[in-house]
């Protein structure tokens, strides 16, 4: 009984500081040539495939709550006026893809390689699918200012996909790397 | 990596600082309103006047509020031009090549500039004047009712400021760490994929168990204070609403009348 209640205290702490690092994920710009990426979905894809869907989702979802409260947390500031900003769809879709990725890795009796890189592709799938719907959606019908079907694929997807697959690939042996460490300190699910 | 310091508060003594940040977090989102609202050039102008007017209450130098703005500059600039190029309704004021300006269009694109600048420094004024525990605070208070659906707002405001507290030092180690991997020749923008994916496992790894770690800690000290999660929380300083405070809901409800008459 006592030992379930500090675990579960302890998967809440563990929630705001992945969170926290998901913040500073978005600050971190690694400078590769062509595509210029942050860490972001790198930790949102960690978070789900390392603290389950549950956890993974609230953790996810605690950083976008503390970015429309107001602090400047995402790639472009702040604020609750952000909702009606084009790209924060791809904030949606990273709550989504983190329970997904969770959700696939949780339902695995051994997860491998394979699992896990497929949990990641999902996440990024979902990440994609939110963003682009929303952005055409807040582009036409919000700021009036239409968008074809075909240049909106190209500008928000097939530009951004290389650095994203790279970071799938990373979270993969990342998570090969950090899972003894979780395992071993215990999340309970 | 530190000019980006979260939730940039600037301490003062005026006015929009020794407000209750509840009043103050419930007219950043009239505000907001408020803007999505303005069409006419009367709005346009009132609420101009009106933001520059508290902007220079507040005390904080312009320096801040444009650190607040670039970010986005360039973004509702680009949005603009689009929309300026893209009505094609109204008179022609002039050409550009075979782009012609309209008036509509003129106009639209300016409206369009403009409620993005607004959003920007109504957002700027509250992170800049509240600090950020008074912030998460007060968003507590406002979301209690919640509580009655079963949404735990208390753990939630819990965790954002525990949130909101470790986001530095992560800063602070992310720095170090890229910097004591700089130190010993790493250099992503050479190498093949699998030394830049290394590269990035260096400095990911240590990170995130610096993280678990720093978990147990927080979670033990958390228990050995007899943290509950049901619990009613109370706080060392409690939000008093003031004269003052009563008096800015007043005037925002003056000022929506003025608009409203225009």
């Amino acid at each position: 009984m006592e030992h379930t209640k500090i675990l579960q205290t302890r998967a809440y702490v563990l929630c705001a500081l992945f969170a926290a690092l998901i913040a500073v994920g978005a600050l971190i710009k690694i400078p590769v040539p062509v595509v210029p990426f942050t860490l972001q979905f790198l930790f949102t894809n960690l978070a789900g495939i390392l603290l389950g869907k549950k956890f993974g989702m609230i953790a996810v979802g605690l950083y976008v709550t503390v970015g429309l409260i107001g602090f400047p947390v995402f790639a472009g500031g702040g604020g609750i006026s952000y909702v009606l900003h084009p790209t924060f769809g791809y904030l949606i879709g990273f709550i989504l893809g983190a329970w997904i990725a969770g959700y696939i890795t949780e339902r695995s009796e051994k997860p491998t390689y394979r699992t896990w890189l497929f949990a990641g592709l999902m996440n990024l799938l979902m990440i994609y699918t939110c963003g682009m719907i929303y952005y055409y959606c807040i582009a036409n019908f919000y700021l009036d200012s239409p968008v074809g079907i075909v240049a909106l694929i190209w500008f928000a997807f097939v530009l951004a996909i290389p650095g994203d697959i790279l970071l799938c690939i990373i979270s993969v042996f990342l998570t090969k790397r950090l899972l003894p460490i979780t395992q071993k300190r215990g999340t309970d699910k | 990596m530190h000019r980006i310091l979260i939730g940039r508060y600037i301490p003062g003594q005026s006015i929009l600082h020794r407000l209750d940040p509840r009043s103050k977090l419930f007219f950043s989102l009239f505000f907001l309103l408020l803007i999505f609202q303005m069409d006419t050039v009367w709005d346009v102008c009132i609420i101009q006047i009106f933001l520059t007017l508290i902007i220079q209450f507040s005390g904080i130098s312009y320096r801040f509020f444009w650190g607040n703005i670039r970010p986005f500059f360039w973004f509702a600039i680009f949005l603009a031009l689009f929309q300026i190029l893209m009505v094609q309704e109204g008179v022609v004021l002039f050409s550009v090549i075979s782009w012609e300006i309209t008036s509509k269009g003129l106009w639209l694109g300016g409206l369009l500039f403009l409620r993005f600048l607004d959003m920007l420094l109504i957002t700027a004024l509250l992170t800049l004047t509240t600090t950020p525990m008074e912030i998460t605070h007060a968003v507590s208070k406002l979301l209690k009712p919640l509580n009655r659906f079963h949404i735990p707002v208390d753990t939630i405001s819990f965790m954002v400021s525990l949130t909101l507290r470790f986001i530095p030092t992560f800063l602070d180690e992310a720095e170090v760490l890229l910097k004591a991997q700089a130190s010993r020749g790493m250099d992503f923008q050479e190498g093949t994929l699998i030394q830049k994916i290394k590269g990035i496992a260096s400095i990911v790894v240590p990170l995130l168990i610096q993280m678990f770690k720093k978990a147990d800690t927080v979670a033990l000290a958390l228990e050995t204070r007899g943290f509950q999660k049901s619990g009613t929380r109370s706080t060392y300083r409690e939000l008093i609403w003031k004269k003052q405070d009563t008096g800015c809901m007043l005037f925002l409800f003056f000022f929506y009348g003025l608009l409203w008459f225009f």
